[in-house]
């Protein structure tokens, strides 16, 4: 006999419980007597207050003790061997391509297969894609698994169902029935498994490219079609709130087509719609205006060792920059010693050494590191470094023979970069390293702004939004709000993230419901779009059941019975109780 | 109470001609009868002679013995009485416990008074501690935990049946005395229920009293039975002893039908006599 579900142990709780119940509350078969004093060494209890008692073997005890047994049986789902219940498992392929028809009728005939089930069968249902989901089940009741049939919504990019069809395997053990739906002729049919494709070719367009860049004066909408199939043209209409900035029919002489659209200043989220076809989910993209992201730097250095470094100029020919005077709110601070970082800053350390103390002019060869995103670009040729003498903490990333002239130290809480240069004297300052050098460092401070890392994510990838970790600050708590209303609390953590499954404009709320940024998500994958090879067709398992014969049985027999005898057991019970003296 | 008291009458009419009470050859005080009085009377049965004294019936003087002696002397014959009679009813509810126990003490209580008023005897039906019952509505509602005699005052030489089921906690004797003081005849029935002589290991009870409706919440098994059974024994038996030793008579009847209480108990005690 086997025991499936846990819970099963925890109602056997309950008869632990009946008997205490029964030593301190008893209701008992009544008796008028007469000489009561005759059966006084008898009693149970005694005349004052109600009090623990020995055990009474009464027929309510035992009667409740093996209804509770029976209940916890049954609730535990006993199988007392032989041949099991029916097993249908149903892998469903979650590729979008399904979307074009062949989800309805896969439904349909999974439907049809689990009304035709029969009482006691078991239903598991999984769907496809990159990482397999259940939808029902494992041996869920055919109720619950047509339930979830329902809310099955194919939305994936092309994958391999390898992996959900390893794990249909595993869930259906030696006598599951393996049923995988999908629209198309399998590569290589699985010989354990039927296979049931339920797609039919089509012509199709899609929205291949979408982008939105800035351009003097406003912006410029970038966009790619293609079109699958005997299609001559593609018609797609640009709008923006209520408002069509354009509808337009371009040809596909290739089975693609390009457009730019000038966006006019100002214009806030962009929708471009392709003519209904067989295919919605890649028929619409959304395009949010362009995220602004200012680093905040905080320069805590002396004004005569800024003005030595020329720091006004070069931070000032960096787009995307302002100064903060709120250090713990900056992602970049300029200092001459070090202090205390919060989570996700850079602090960069000018420190060469004592002003009295002694220099070196380097003139290289230097080593660099180059893979490094501070040293991008960074050459230092012809530069003349004036370092003092001492060691930098961290990893060395510029280095003068045995002198590490800048170094990256990795914290808990952010990164210092230490350089050791007396700007009074040498040319690095007035090299063109200097402002590239700065550019690096300033670009990778700007990833550690707060806010959206994206506003545009193709469904299927993660949408992450940073947080600021300021205390009180509106992003302590985070709800994701997808397009249709679902709300999923984000977890704790300076990057939270989460992986659309619908495509539209999905929202980031914060705490009291303020809206901290949007992610735009739509479909792309050209392999899906692309719907001439879809085809409708079954193919058999060629491999026999693994489970000895054929019979199948009724698997809730057991359940049955045991309910019937846990009725009988209460109803018993319960006339016993309600019997009273003749 | 039900209103059974047409049947009960039915079944006292059926069963109360086939017996009768035996009061053997004690000599009573009563009522002209058919039992030998303690007095002198008309019935035809001799007692004495003694000497005429001017006023005496001259249908009594004894003219053969005034031929032989030439004295006057007249006969004197036995009194024939019918006895008093009393018949003691425990009204305490503990003789209701089950309507076979009630139904069968109101038999009893009713075809005692008819046997002794066959017999053309003053009969009465008296409460423990109180005054006269009706037969006719006869009820068992006393608290009855320490019942006196009654309050009536008893007739003296006559016959008194006290019908109780006993079921005392205290010692029964002084009662008796009381009941018996005076009388020429005594006998006590004890009434109990058959599921009080012998009950049944049914497992685990609350028992509530029928007079005072104290709960008792007991585990009948039998072991418990057996114990029962020691202590009703012991409880019987004194106030059996109680009774014969204050010359009384002492009869236990299990509650049933009138015909089996008198065939399988009374008559074999010797309070009743076929008719």
């Amino acid at each position: 006999m086997t025991l499936l579900q846990p819970l099963g142990l925890l109602a056997l709780l309950a008869v632990p419980a009946i008997v205490v119940l029964h030593l301190f509350r008893r209701q008992l078969r009544q008796r008028r007597a007469a000489g009561l004093f005759l059966f006084a060494a008898d009693r149970l209890i005694a005349d004052a207050g109600r009090t623990r008692t020995r055990l009474l073997h009464t027929p309510s005890l035992w009667l409740e003790c093996l209804a509770a047994t029976l209940l916890a049986l049954w609730l535990a789902g006993p199988s007392f061997g032989g041949a099991r219940a029916r097993h249908l498992v149903f892998v469903l392929d979650d590729s979008a391509s399904m979307q074009a028809g062949a989800q309805a009728r896969a439904a349909a005939a999974v439907r049809q297969q689990v009304s035709a089930l029969g009482g006691g069968g078991v239903v598991t249902l999984l769907r496809t894609g990159p990482r397999p989901a259940v939808l029902a089940g494992p041996a869920a009741r055919p109720g619950d698994a047509l339930a979830a049939l329902a809310g099955w919504r194919p939305v994936q990019r092309r994958h391999d169902p390898g992996p959900a069809l390893d794990l249909a395997r595993e869930l259906a053990g030696d006598d599951g029935e393996i049923t995988f739906c999908t629209d198309g002729e399998p590569v290589v049919p699985p010989a354990d498994c039927d296979v049931l494709a339920f797609g039919a070719a089509l012509p199709n367009a899609a929205i291949l490219t979408a982008q939105r860049l800035p351009r003097a004066g406003g912006e410029e909408l970038h966009l790619r079609f293609g079109g699958f199939g005997r299609l001559d043209a593609v018609a797609f209409t640009v709008s923006s709130g209520e408002q069509a900035l354009l509808t337009r029919e371009l040809p596909l002489p290739d089975g693609f087509a390009d457009a730019v659209v000038a966006l006019p200043p100002g214009t806030r989220t962009v929708r471009v719609d392709l003519r209904a076809d067989a295919l919605p989910i890649d028929d619409t993209a959304w395009l949010l205006p362009l995220p602004e992201r200012v680093v905040a730097v905080c320069d805590l250095l002396p004004a005569e060792l800024r003005r030595q470094l020329a720091l006004d100029r070069v931070l000032a020919a960096i787009p995307g920059v302002r100064h903060e005077v709120d250090a713990p709110r900056a992602q970049l601070l300029l200092t001459d010693r070090p202090g205390a970082l919060r989570p996700g800053q850079c602090e960069v350390v000018l420190a060469p050494g004592a002003p009295d103390g002694e220099r070196d002019a380097w003139r290289g060869p230097f080593v660099i590191d180059r893979t490094h995103p501070w040293l991008l670009g960074v050459q230092l040729q012809g530069v003349v470094w004036l370092a003092g003498r001492r060691e930098l903490p961290g990893n060395v990333l510029v280095a003068a023979g045995a002198q590490a002239l800048l170094s990256e130290e990795v914290l808990d809480a952010g990164r210092r970069l230490w350089l050791d240069l007396d700007a009074r004297a040498g040319n690095l300052v007035r090299a063109p390293d200097w402002p590239v050098l700065w550019a690096n460092v300033v670009e990778r401070a700007r990833l550690e702004v707060a806010g959206a890392e994206a506003n545009e994510v193709l469904l299927g990838e993660e949408a992450r939004y940073r947080r600021a970790l300021l205390a009180g600050g509106p992003d302590t708590e985070i709800t994701f709000v997808a397009p249709d209303g679902t709300r999923v609390a984000a977890a704790p953590g300076r990057v939270v993230g989460f992986v659309p499954t619908t495509p539209g404009l999905h929202r980031v709320l914060g705490r009291d419901g303020t809206e901290l940024a949007q992610i735009a998500a739509r479909f792309c994958d050209p392999a899906e779009s692309d719907l001439r090879d879809l085809t409708t067709g079954s193919w058999p398992r060629t491999a026999p059941l693994r489970r000895a014969g054929a019979a199948v049985r009724d698997d809730g027999s057991e359940r049955r019975w045991l309910a019937l005898v846990v009725l009988l057991c209460l109803a018993a019970d319960w006339w016993w109780l309600h019997r009273r003296s003749p | 109470m039900p209103d059974d008291s047409g049947s009960v009458r039915l079944e006292v009419a059926a069963a109360v001609g086939r017996y009768r009470l035996a009061l053997g050859s004690v000599r009573f005080r009563g009522r002209s009868g058919a039992r030998r009085g303690r007095s002198v009377g008309s019935s035809m049965e001799f007692l004495d002679f003694r000497d005429y004294v001017p006023g005496d019936d001259l249908r009594h003087v004894d003219w053969r013995s005034y031929a032989r002696s030439e004295q006057l002397r007249v006969r004197l014959h036995q009194e024939e009485v019918a006895p008093h009679t009393d018949v003691l009813v425990d009204t305490s509810a503990s003789m209701a416990t089950t309507p076979g126990k009630e139904r069968a003490a109101r038999v009893l209580a009713l075809a005692l008074l008819h046997w002794a008023q066959r017999e053309g005897a003053a009969a009465r039906l008296l409460a423990l501690g109180g005054g006269r019952l009706d037969a006719g509505s006869l009820s068992f509602v006393e608290a009855g935990d320490r019942p006196g005699p009654p309050a009536t005052p008893l007739r003296p030489n006559g016959v008194r049946v006290l019908l109780t089921d006993g079921l005392w906690p205290h010692d029964p004797l002084p009662l008796l005395r009381q009941c018996m003081a005076g009388a020429a005849r005594f006998a006590c029935v004890q009434l109990l229920d058959p599921w009080e002589l012998a009950p049944t290991a049914e497992g685990a009870l609350t028992l509530v009293d029928a007079e005072s409706g104290a709960r008792c919440e007991v585990q009948l098994d039998a072991r418990a039975v057996a114990a029962y059974g020691q202590r009703l024994q012991r409880l019987v038996e004194a106030l059996r002893a109680a009774v014969v030793g204050e010359g009384g008579t002492f009869v236990q009847v299990a509650a049933a039908g009138l015909g089996e209480m008198a065939a399988r108990a009374l008559l074999p005690a010797g309070l009743l006599e076929p008719a």
